[in-house]
């Protein structure tokens, strides 16, 4: 529990690293479309592999990107039984009244590995891109929408601060977790109706602190003069590499892989 | 035999992620039955981490923790009950409350142990007379006190299950010289009253000179020095090199015998400081 690090920036000097931030955040979408698209077996042996080599050039290591998915590993393995059991089709087993078809197999197996991939891909964006330049990313990329009123720069600077909040209060949870412990509390009760008493001491003081660091974080940003209609300039301006071409054109190249081969 | 104590004690931090962190280092100590203890150290030198592991809510990496000279990561251990044995209440303790009323937030500690509730009035006006609050708070709002009196309620819910060894972490952090000294009043009183040990963390060398017995002083994940307060504030010099400072008190003594006065300069009390000037000021008024 101590080492919650989703939404975390682990600087690194590579490649990955280097990318224009445009360039990561539209690909992740491109990423989370061809994994929907994705419907072969050997086409998501394909994709992990693919994923893994950018693991890899990226220099993150394996226990990160394992942190970053094992807090939905048992929401995938409640969606995935489900789809086991009620997934109507050619039976190949049973165990009393519960009936497994090859059809639910196919089905919970593809959803486990879609969720996957798509929570791993999207933290590897926010393990190689630092907040700033997710900000000044999105921030240039919503720009067209200025044009018909959007307020860009205060959506971004409200992505950003969630973003930045994440691990913030995960720590949170885990200091109130440890002090009601403390005073004795224990978080293993079996019972459902005890697991949801056990979250009340946490939860008022979390949603409690979440307000307080709110109303802090708007003074420290009035003290600052923060002001939306105020054009501001950047410190480091955006510029596409090669690296971003070459990057979009393997993803396109991924995408248009997987779409052609569904009708094969 | 010691009540409290660890045997080479390391921990660290996100083991196997890129922020690896070793916040302690062959950390050995002990506390006595009764002692009023004071840590003391730079932010960042282990105070919370050490003070974690005192109830089993860390681990140690390698080392060990002994309560009445059991190990409490043996196996069968009760964690639990370890937990109101050592009470810890950690700073700003008042962000981990969660009832409507000052009464139910004491009690929740009293409810994890499975007290009956019989016992809960009795035990509970004891613990909020103890931090010097009146029976009328117990059906306040703990969220409409003062910043001095919900510390002192957050302090009770600690105490009331009277634990054998008191653990505090920067128990006056962020009040006023007045909720300052309520609490620690309520510290001695505990002490007394229930016969209970007690760790204080503080920066402050003021605090913990006027009230403990005995002090650490950690630095950097380890303990550099131990002993009395008078024996700590003797060595200035080491105690500068870990960030820290003597009490103002000591170090105005310490001018005033630089400027060639003769007096004690191994003074850290308020009360005692007092006494050795009004030597000096009566022993020279002697000597016209
Ligand atoms: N939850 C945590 N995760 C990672 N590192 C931590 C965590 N808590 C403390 N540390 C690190 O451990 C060291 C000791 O911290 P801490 O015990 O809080 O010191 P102190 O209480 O004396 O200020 C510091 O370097 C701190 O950065
Ligand atoms: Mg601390």
């Amino acid at each position: 529990m101590n080492d919650v690090i989703i939404g975390q920036y682990i600087p690194e000097n590579s490649r990955i690293h280097r990318l224009d931030p445009r360039t990561k955040i539209l690909l992740t979408f491109v990423w989370i479309l061809t994994i929907i698209l994705t419907n072969k077996l050997l086409n998501f042996g394909l994709i992990i592999l693919f994923l893994l080599l950018i693991i890899q050039l990226a220099k993150i290591p394996g226990k990160s990107v394992w942190n970053s998915v094992r807090p939905i590993l048992p929401i995938i393995l409640f969606t995935s039984f489900f789809n086991l059991i009620y997934t109507k089709g050619s039976v190949i087993g049973s165990f009393y009244f519960l009936e497994v078809t090859q059809e639910g197999i196919r089905i919970s197996v593809f959803l486990t590995l879609r969720i996957l991939l798509i929570v791993t891909g999207c933290s590897l964006l926010t393990f190689t891109t630092s907040l700033t330049a997710i900000t000044d990313g999105l921030e240039s990329l919503l720009s067209p929408l200025k044009k018909w009123g959007v307020k860009v720069n205060d959506i971004s600077m409200m992505i950003t601060i969630a973003i930045r909040f994440i691990p913030v209060l995960s720590e949170e949870i885990n200091k109130i977790k440890e002090a009601q412990m403390a005073r004795g509390a224990s978080f293993e009760s079996k019972k459902f109706l005890g697991k949801i008493r056990g979250i009340l001491p946490i939860l008022v003081p979390l949603i409690y602190s979440a307000f307080r660091r709110a109303y802090e974080l708007t003074t420290a940003i009035e003290c600052r003069c923060y002001n939306h209609e105020i054009e501001r300039t950047k410190m480091n301006r955006l510029g596409y590499q090669k690296g971003d071409i070459g990057a979009f054109g393997i993803f396109i190249f991924l995408f248009v892989g997987i779409v052609v081969s569904r009708f094969i | 035999m010691a009540l409290l104590r660890t045997e080479n004690v390391d921990y660290v931090y996100g083991a196997g992620t890129p922020f690896v962190q070793t916040a302690l280092a062959q950390i050995s100590f002990s506390l006595e039955k009764n002692e009023f203890a004071g840590m003391v150290g730079a932010t960042g030198s282990g105070k919370s981490t050490l003070i974690k592991l005192l109830n089993g809510l860390l681990r140690p990496k390698n080392g060990r923790v002994f309560f009445q000279e059991q190990d409490i990561w043996k196996k069968g251990y009760d964690l639990q009950a370890l937990r109101f044995s050592v009470g810890l209440s950690f700073q700003y303790p008042e962000h981990q409350i969660f009832s409507d009323t000052v009464r139910e937030d004491i009690a929740y500690g009293l409810k994890n142990q499975g007290i009956s509730e019989d016992l809960w009035d009795e035990k509970i006006r004891e613990a909020i007379e103890i931090v010097g609050l009146d029976e009328s708070y117990l059906s306040k709002s703990p969220f409409r006190l003062s910043g001095g009196e919900i510390r002192r309620v957050a302090l009770a819910g600690t105490m009331v299950v009277k634990p054998q060894v008191l653990v505090l972490d920067e128990p006056t952090a962020g009040l006023d010289p007045i909720g300052r000294k309520m609490v620690y009043h309520a510290l001695k009183r505990f002490q007394k009253e229930s016969e209970s040990t007690i760790l204080v963390v503080s920066h402050s060398m003021d605090d913990v000179a006027e009230y403990a017995d005995s002090l650490i002083v950690m630095d950097h994940g380890k303990i550099v020095d131990k002993g009395t307060p008078a024996q700590i504030f003797a060595n200035t010099a080491n105690l500068e090199k870990t960030g820290l400072a003597v009490p103002e008190v000591t170090r105005l003594l310490k001018k005033i015998k630089t400027a060639g006065f003769s007096v004690q300069d191994t003074i850290y009390t308020m009360e005692d400081a007092k006494n050795e000037l009004l030597k000096l000021l009566k022993g020279e008024v002697k000597d016209e």
